[in-house]
């Protein structure tokens, strides 16, 4: 029995191993945009959490709204719209990490360790910027937290997303070693 | 999530992959070191010229490639041309043994550039002997305008080129050869002759920076594309693919394309040349351009056939199926974006005129917008023009360079016209395309001395 036919068994059940965190992947995706309003208000409550330590007074979340400076003279807060949330940024790479994986034979380890550095890269700019602007505010006042909110925090992001993608590309791509016709 | 938050959504999205390719083909780029030469004299070179209407250019073409290249024979492939264009040819190949003419007559004529293509591989074939080394006789496609680069050969025979056993084809960098001059359109004047300078100038900086950067990724990803022009392949590699598929060139319209999708689906690397290349004419007329162009895009959409062979093909590179297929489906993507894009747009500002306070208040509000456009919108193309003016064309001030970064990112909106117009023909499975005419050949009569005495001794 040669090596191949001894390997075979194994690459198939890779392959099909590949297949099905694909499909989990995509659905995952699918499942977060179904459920993006209760995915909000779990990130405000993360939000609120490590927000904490940072600004004036304490903070506390209420659906998907995120309260700081509650026990202080300036109470605010900032409501992550579905379009500031991390849905948006997390939903494409786990759509991207699928499709890669159903379309060509990748390395199932590597996509996975670069779709969790890239969804890592993501999460953290846009806590990042949630507190960048919370910070602003009580600094600043709303021109603080306008200027961090829509420049600053929107560069923060794109930089993090367009990181995100690349990364995921490189890790899943990484050691594709092609045969080469007559020449292999 | 509201249908106009979906489409928001989408449209950062796409956005944030367009900006990432954009610094996936700059860095490599950017970084980039100088290739090798290697020896010519290892190689048996045969350069295929496809002609058709080409008396205006053939003979400066032929007269540059016996000279520059002394090793190469030239196989002029005449495709029922109604001028003199194999008239002119044939009086050269009686007097020198390394040019040869090829004559297709109608009807087999006119099928296509790889159907001319594909009759100069039979005639070499016929002519070559029976244990020719075809792993060390490279064919290299010129157009009849165009201009290769002396050191061609030298770059081609490189270790990182035909040097390397597993290289099938490599592509030279493209310029334009009328980029300098300052009146390109023959007998214009005025307003339509700086118009035409100017697309002259922006299609050199397109092909020697953003196509360029392209290519220096697919360099990585081993999944260069070829091009029409300055295209090289090794003839084992050509009698390959004619194996697997019949003929080495196939009837896409964007065969060059194609071809480097079959060597590549051999199992052989295709190599980019950036420190050679080939001069082409620009063209300075719009009409001519976006017709150019949408042929270009209706070529690449009908490439999008091969993916799947793409994606189960164990030659490609992980990388390289990826690249290719994001390069294929990005007339697609663009199509997407020409409703995407503006129906954002509308929506917002629909919202905001309902919204209190009206239009008014929504400028104010979203005025913060302009300068993230400018940064994601407009410097992701005007970058290149910035970097073709340092290091490849510094003429002028660096108002010139701001100049033509801003008339780069204008130029790039002619895509948008080019893809509508290249998806409508192909949804309504219209493939044929007239050839796009030299700018010699719009030259007032009186314009064009030369070549009437020449016409006269022939006929």
């Amino acid at each position: 029995m040669s090596t191949v036919a001894l390997n075979r068994p194994a690459r198939v059940a890779g392959r099909a191993a590949s297949v099905l965190v694909a499909l989990a992947l995509i659905a995952l995706a699918a499942t977060l945009l179904a459920l993006q309003e209760q995915f909000r208000d779990v990130e405000a409550r993360v939000a609120a959490f490590l927000m904490d330590p940072f600004v004036h007074g304490r903070t506390a979340p209420a659906g998907s709204i995120v309260w700081f400076g509650l026990g202080t003279q300036q109470v605010t807060g900032f409501q992550i719209t579905t379009l500031c949330s991390t849905v948006i940024l997390v939903t494409p790479l786990l759509a991207a990490a699928g499709l890669m994986l159903l379309v060509r034979p990748l390395a199932l380890g590597r996509v996975l360790v670069g779709l969790a550095i890239g969804t890592g890269i993501v999460t953290l700019c846009n806590l990042l910027r949630y507190g960048f602007a919370a910070i602003a505010m009580q600094t600043w006042g709303s021109d603080g937290f306008e200027l961090v909110h829509r420049y600053l925090g929107s560069l923060l992001v794109i930089a993090g997303f367009i990181a995100a993608v690349i990364l995921l590309l490189r890790f899943a791509t990484m050691r594709s070693t092609p045969q080469r016709g007559r020449h292999s | 999530m509201t249908a106009s938050e979906s489409l928001q959504a989408l449209a950062f999205v796409m956005l944030v992959i367009f900006l990432s390719y954009v610094c996936m083909i700059l860095v490599p780029f950017l970084r980039r070191k100088r290739d090798e030469d290697g020896d010519p004299a290892a190689f048996a070179w045969h350069v295929f010229v496809p002609c058709r209407d080409e008396e205006a250019v053939i003979e400066d073409t032929l007269d540059r490639l016996v000279t520059d290249f002394p090793l190469a024979h030239v196989w002029i492939v005449d495709d029922h041309s109604t001028d003199a264009t194999a008239e002119l040819v044939s009086m050269r190949a009686s007097a020198d043994a390394r040019i040869h003419l090829v004559r297709r007559r109608l009807p087999e004529a006119r099928q296509g550039k790889g159907a001319a293509l594909n009759a100069a591989y039979r005639a070499l074939n016929g002519w070559l002997p029976a244990d020719a080394d075809r792993d060390h006789t490279v064919i290299v496609v010129v157009d009849a305008d165009g201009q290769l680069a002396p050191n061609a050969l030298h770059q081609a025979a490189g270790p990182r080129a035909f040097g390397d056993p597993t290289t099938g084809a490599a592509q030279a960098a493209v310029w334009m050869s009328n980029r300098n001059d300052d009146r390109p359109i023959p007998g214009a004047r005025g307003l339509r002759q700086w118009w035409g300078h100017y697309l002259v100038r922006m299609q050199d900086i397109e092909f020697r920076t953003t196509i360029a950067a392209m290519q220096c990724l697919r360099g990585h990803t081993l999944s260069v594309g070829l091009g029409g022009n300055g295209q090289f392949t090794r003839l084992a590699t050509l009698d390959a693919i004619a194996g697997a598929a019949d003929t080495p060139w196939h009837g896409s319209l964007l065969e060059d394309y194609e071809l480097g999708i079959h060597v590549m689906l051999a199992g052989f690397r295709n190599v980019y040349l950036h420190d050679t290349h080939v001069a082409q004419e620009a063209l300075p007329f719009t009409g001519k351009l976006l017709t150019q162009r949408t042929r270009w895009c209706q070529g690449g959409m009908q490439c999008t056939k091969y993916l799947s062979q793409i994606f189960f093909s164990r030659n490609f590179t992980n990388a390289g199926a990826i690249e290719a297929a994001y390069f294929m489906l990005m007339p697609f993507l663009q199509l997407a974006g020409t409703v995407l894009w503006p129906l954002v747009f509308l929506i917002s500002a629909a919202q905001g005129a309902i919204a209190p306070g009206g239009l008014e208040t929504w400028l104010a509000t979203t005025a913060w917008v302009v300068p993230l456009m400018l940064l994601t919108g407009v410097l992701p193309f005007a970058l290149w023009a910035l970097i073709y003016w340092k290091r490849d064309e510094r003429r002028g001030s660096i108002l010139t360079a701001l100049g033509w970064a801003v008339g780069y990112w204008l130029y790039m909106y002619q895509s948008y016209v080019v893809v509508i117009r290249a998806f409508v023909r192909l949804v309504l499975g219209r493939n044929g395309w007239s050839k796009t005419k030299r700018i010699a050949e719009y030259a007032p009569q009186s314009a064009a001395p030369a070549a009437a005495p020449q016409l006269e001794v022939v006929r």
